[in-house]
C-alpha cells in the first residue's frame, strides 16, 4: 500500500470534500432561494390590490369635499351656537316619569271617556299575498320575481 | 500445518479477516437493526392490507387506523429497513473493495443509534397522528435533519476510504456504491428543503414528492443492490464479469436517466405539460440499465451451475434481479401515457411496483449479501440450511402473488374506475379480490422473514456453527461448511487474481 | 476514471435533470401569475380567483394526518388522460339545478389555501375535488351536509348505501360525553349510554369544514377551459 495515499492529511481533507460534494446541490439551492426569495403575489393579494385602489379613490374624494380646515374652522362657531342656545321646558306626557309627584298629580285628574273619542276599527281585510312578497328578501339561487 | 504467510493470497486472506473483524458492530447493528424494523414493516404491512378488504379489522383505536398504519408501514421499511441495510453493505462492500478497514466504527455505532431513534420518533409521530401526508416522507418534520446527520456520520467513512483506496482499477461495484452514497443527499435534501422549508405552489411539491419516490428506489436502492449483486455474483462464482462494456453502459444509463423519472404519476395534473411525459419516457428508458445490469450479473452466474445450487446469496441475487427485470418490463408496460397509463396511475399497481422495487428486488438481493457477509464478520457460519431454503421460497411466493394478482389485477381495477357508466360502487366492490391477494402475499412474505430473522438472532448472539471461513488462513481444506456454504472457498485462489483488477 | 471525474459526471447527470424538472418548474409555478378575466369572452372581470370557505389549511392537516390521500384523489384529468369527467359528480354536477353542467378538469389554482396538493395515491375510494358539491347537492339534499360528513367519518358503513365501502371508521374523532340541558346541534344519531351524546372534537370540525369547502366547479375562464364553448371570444 502505497503510504503517501493514505495519512491523517488526505482522510481529513476527504472528509470535508466528501462533505461539500453530499451538500452541492443543497447549497445550490440555497443561492437560486436567495435570488428568489421575494414572495409573489398570492390571489388574495391581487384581489385586494383592487379593493385597496378602491378604497382610496373614496378616501381621497371624502377627502375633496369636506377638508379638515373646514371641519377646523365650523367647529368654534357650532360651539358658540350650542352655548348660547338655553334648554326651554318641553312638557309631554310621555316625559313624566313614573312615581314621581307630577305622575301622582296627572292620576288624580279625572279619565277622559276615549272610546267616544276614537273611530271605530275597519272590518279584518285578508293581507294580499303579492304585496307580502313584494316586501320578502329575494330567496337566495332564485331570481326575484318582478310584481 | 499452515503455510507460511507468504503469499499473496495468505496476505490478502489475512487482511481480508481483519476487516471484517473491524466491521463486525456496524454491519451486525445495521442488518439486525433493520430487520427488526422490517419485522415491524411486515406486520403493519400485513394490518394496513387487511384494512382495506376489511374495514373494521382493529378499527377502534386512532392508532391504528388505516390512514396512519400504512404509513407508518412504508416508512419503516424505506428508512428502519431499507437504509440500514444499505448501510451494512456499503460499509461492508467499501471497506473490502477499498481493501480498508472501518477506523470509525464508534461514530458509526453511535449515528446508527440516532439514525434509529429518529426512524422510531417519525413512525412515532406518524401513529400518534402528526403525519405530514407526503407519501414516503410522512415523518413529521423534525426528523429529517436528524436522519441527514446521521447519514453524513455514517457514510462519509466509506467515502474516505474510497479515496484512500490503492491504485489500480476500480470494480464496477465501487462505482455503483459510492454513487448511491452522493445521490442520497442529493435527493433526500432537494425533496425535503423544497417540501418544508420553501414554500411554493402546492401542485409542484406533489409533483417533486413524486420525484423523490422514483429517484430514491433508482438513485438509492437501485445502484446498492444492484452493486452487491455484483459484487456476491463475482465472489461466489470466482468469476470475472460478463462484460465490462456493458457494466459501465449500465452504470451511466441510470446516472443519466433516472433522475429524470417520477412524475408520471402526474399525468392529467395541471403541472408544467412536459413533466409527466418525461417521466414517463425516462422511466420507461429504464430498461435499458436494468437490462444491463440483470444480464451482466446472470451471465456472470450462469456457467457455474452448481454454485449456484449451494450457495444462498447467489439464489437469492439471482431472484433479485429477475425481480428487477420484471419491475423494468412491467414499468414500460404499465405507465404508457395513452393505455395503461390512465388505469393503473391510481390503482393497486403503483403500490405493487413499489413492493416489487423495494422487496423483490432491493431486499433479496440484501438477504442473498446479509447469508454471505454475516458468517464472514462473525465467524459463524448459518445454522440450517431449511431455514434459508424456507425464506428464500416464500420471498419468491410472495413475489409470484403481487405479480400475477396485484400488478395485472391493479390493471383490472383501473378498467373498472375508468367505466365511468357504472357507479364507483362498483369499482370499490372490485377492488376487493386484488386487496385480499395483497394481505395474502404480505402474509407469505411476513411468514418467510420469520425464519430469517430466527436465524439472524442466533447468528448476532454467535450461536452460529463455528466455522474456519475463507477470509482466515488456513480454511482451504476441512471446514465444515454446510451445504449451501459459499464457494469462494473453493474459488480462493481465483479469488484474488479475480479482484486485482 | 479519477473519483473528480466521477463526481463532475454524476453531478452534471444529475445537474440537468434537477434544474429542468425540479427547480427551474419549482420556482416559476411559485410565482404562476393569475389569469385576468375579460367581460367579451368570460362575461367577468377582475382575476379568476376560485375562493374557498372553511377550515381550509387546518383542515387539510387533519386530512394528511389521518391519511385520507392514500385512498381518494383530488384531481380531476382531462379526457386524454382519463374519464373521470365522463362521471356525472365528480369534476362538478352534471345537471346542477341553476347552472347546468359545472364539470370541469382541476386546474392549478383549484388548490390555493394549501401547502401539498392531495392528489391521493390510489382510487379505493371516489375524487374528492367535489365532494362538498356531492354532499350538498345529492347525499344530504335537504338536509345537513355537515351532519351527514359526521355520520360518514364515524363510520361508513351505517349510511345503508354505503355498506360496501371500505372507508375505515374514525371514532377517534368523536367525544363522548354528558348531555348539559338539551343535546348538541352536532351530536350523532348513535346510542351511548343514558345521558351522553357524542359530539365531533376540534379535528372533526376542521375536517368537516375542509371537505365542505370541496368545490372545484367554478366556471373556469376560457384560458383554462379545455373545450370552450366560444373559442377566439367569438359571442
Amino acid at each position: 500500500m502505497d503510504p503517501t495515499r493514505d495519512n491523517p492529511i488526505i482522510r481529513f481533507a476527504t472528509f470535508w470534500w466528501a462533505l461539500g460534494t453530499f451538500l452541492v446541490f443543497a447549497l445550490l439551492l440555497a443561492v437560486i432561494w436567495f435570488f428568489n426569495r421575494t414572495a409573489p403575489d398570492t390571489l388574495e393579494d391581487v384581489v385586494a390590490k383592487v379593493r385597496y385602489e378602491t378604497k382610496t379613490r373614496i378616501v381621497q374624494a371624502q377627502a375633496a369635499s369636506l377638508t379638515q380646515q373646514a371641519i377646523d374652522a365650523a367647529i368654534p362657531t357650532v360651539a358658540q351656537q350650542l352655548a348660547l342656545a338655553k334648554p326651554a321646558a318641553v312638557e309631554k306626557p310621555e316625559q313624566v316619569v313614573p312615581g314621581s309627584p307630577t305622575a301622582a298629580k296627572l292620576a288624580l285628574t279625572p279619565a277622559v271617556n276615549t272610546p267616544a273619542s276614537e273611530p271605530a276599527p275597519a272590518a279584518q281585510v285578508p293581507l294580499d299575498p303579492t304585496l307580502m312578497d313584494v316586501g320578502k328578501p329575494p330567496t337566495p339561487g332564485k331570481e326575484r320575481s318582478k310584481p | 500445518m499452515y503455510p507460511a504467510l507468504t503469499t499473496t493470497t495468505d496476505q490478502d486472506m489475512l487482511r481480508r479477516a481483519e476487516i471484517d473483524r473491524s466491521l463486525r458492530h456496524p454491519v451486525m447493528f445495521f442488518l439486525t437493526s433493520g430487520a427488526a424494523w422490517l419485522a415491524f414493516s411486515l406486520l403493519f404491512g400485513v394490518i394496513a392490507s387487511a384494512k382495506v378488504h376489511h374495514p373494521g379489522f382493529l378499527a377502534n383505536h386512532s392508532w391504528l387506523t388505516y390512514g396512519r398504519v400504512f404509513p407508518a408501514h412504508i416508512n419503516a421499511l424505506l428508512y428502519g429497513w431499507g437504509m440500514q441495510a444499505a448501510f451494512a453493505m456499503i460499509l461492508w462492500l467499501m471497506a473490502r473493495l477499498s481493501r480498508k478497514e472501518c477506523t470509525a466504527a464508534g461514530t458509526i455505532l453511535t449515528a446508527g443509534c440516532v439514525w434509529n431513534l429518529g426512524v422510531a420518533l417519525g413512525i412515532t409521530g406518524i401513529l400518534s397522528g402528526n403525519g405530514t401526508g407526503m407519501p414516503w416522507l410522512e415523518f413529521p418534520s423534525f426528523a429529517w435533519p436528524v436522519l441527514l446527520v446521521s447519514y453524513f456520520a455514517i457514510v462519509v467513512w466509506p467515502f474516505i476510504q474510497f479515496r484512500v483506496r490503492p491504485q489500480g482499477l476500480v470494480p464496477i461495484s465501487q462505482w455503483y456504491i459510492l454513487a448511491a452514497v452522493i445521490w442520497f443527499p442529493w435527493i433526500f435534501i432537494t425533496a425535503n428543503m423544497l417540501l418544508h422549508c420553501l414554500p411554493g405552489h402546492p401542485l409542484m411539491a406533489a409533483g417533486i414528492n413524486a420525484w423523490y419516490k422514483s429517484a430514491l428506489v433508482f438513485l438509492f436502492f437501485t445502484p446498492v443492490a444492484v452493486g452487491t449483486a455484483y459484487e456476491l455474483a463475482l465472489r461466489e462464482t470466482g468469476r470475472p464479469l460478463f462484460s465490462d462494456a456493458l457494466s459501465k453502459l449500465g452504470f451511466w444509463s441510470l446516472a443519466i436517466i433516472a433522475p429524470w423519472a417520477g412524475m408520471q404519476k402526474l399525468a392529467g395534473v395541471p403541472v408544467a405539460y412536459f413533466l409527466p411525459y418525461v417521466g414517463a419516457a425516462a422511466t420507461a428508458l429504464l430498461f435499458i440499465p436494468v437490462c444491463a445490469a440483470a444480464t451482466n450479473t446472470i451471465r456472470t452466474i450462469a456457467p457455474s451451475r452448481e454454485t449456484f445450487d449451494t450457495s444462498a446469496a447467489l439464489s437469492f441475487t439471482t431472484a433479485g434481479m429477475i425481480c428487477l427485470v420484471v419491475l423494468a418490463v412491467s414499468l414500460v408496460l404499465l405507465n404508457l401515457p395513452d393505455s395503461t397509463l390512465p388505469l393503473t396511475q391510481f390503482s393497486l399497481s403503483g403500490y405493487a411496483m413499489d413492493i416489487f422495487a423495494l422487496y423483490g428486488f432491493f431486499s433479496l438481493v440484501m438477504f442473498g449479501a446479509a447469508y454471505f457477509i454475516v458468517p464472514r464478520v462473525t465467524c459463524r457460519d448459518w445454522l440450517s440450511s431449511r431455514l434459508i431454503t424456507l425464506h428464500f421460497l416464500f420471498s419468491v411466493y410472495g413475489m409470484l402473488t403481487v405479480f400475477l394478482v396485484t400488478l395485472l389485477g391493479g390493471l383490472h381495477q383501473g378498467l373498472g374506475q375508468e367505466d365511468w357508466r357504472q357507479p364507483w360502487m362498483v369499482a370499490v366492490s372490485g377492488t376487493n379480490p386484488y386487496a385480499v391477494a395483497t394481505t395474502f402475499a404480505w402474509c407469505l412474505i411476513l411468514f418467510s422473514n420469520v425464519f430469517f430473522f430466527l436465524h439472524l438472532i442466533l447468528m448476532w448472539l454467535r450461536v452460529g456453527r463455528h466455522a474456519f471461513l475463507p477470509t482466515q488462513p488456513g480454511s482451504a481444506h476441512g471446514s465444515i461448511h454446510d451445504d449451501e456454504a459459499d464457494a469462494s472457498d473453493h474459488a480462493a485462489p481465483h479469488h484474488a487474481t479475480a479482484h486485482s483488477h | 476514471m479519477s473519483l473528480r471525474t466521477f463526481i463532475l459526471g454524476l453531478a452534471s447527470s444529475f445537474g440537468v435533470a434537477w434544474l429542468a424538472i425540479i427547480v427551474i418548474p419549482f420556482f416559476k409555478m411559485r410565482a404562476l401569475a393569475p389569469i385576468a378575466l375579460s367581460q367579451t369572452v368570460d362575461g367577468a372581470t377582475g382575476v379568476f380567483f376560485p375562493k374557498r370557505t372553511g377550515r381550509v389549511a387546518d383542515g387539510a392537516g387533519v386530512y394528511a394526518e389521518n391519511g385520507c390521500y392514500l385512498c381518494h384523489t383530488q384531481v380531476v384529468r382531462p379526457t386524454y388522460a382519463g374519464n373521470d369527467l365522463y362521471r356525472p359528480d365528480w369534476g362538478g354536477l352534471k345537471a346542477d339545478a341553476e347552472r347546468g353542467d359545472t364539470r370541469r378538469e382541476t386546474n392549478a389554482y383549484d388548490f390555493y389555501g394549501e401547502k401539498f396538493a392531495q392528489l391521493g395515491v390510489m382510487r379505493i375510494g371516489p375524487d374528492l375535488s367535489n365532494l362538498g358539491r356531492r354532499v350538498e347537492s345529492i347525499y344530504a339534499a335537504g338536509g345537513d351536509p355537515a351532519a351527514w360528513l359526521y355520520a360518514h367519518l364515524y363510520n361508513p358503513r351505517v349510511n345503508p348505501q354505503g355498506w360496501q365501502s371500505t372507508c375505515p371508521p374514525h371514532p377517534f374523532l368523536f367525544v363522548k360525553r354528558e348531555i348539559k340541558g338539551s343535546p348538541s346541534a352536532d351530536a350523532l344519531k348513535v346510542k351511548v349510554g343514558r345521558n351522553h351524546e357524542l359530539v365531533p372534537d376540534s379535528d372533526a370540525k376542521a375536517l368537516v369544514s375542509y371537505l365542505l369547502s370541496l368545490k372545484k366547479d367554478h366556471k373556469a375562464p376560457a384560458a383554462l377551459d379545455f373545450a370552450p364553448k366560444n373559442p377566439e371570444g367569438a359571442p
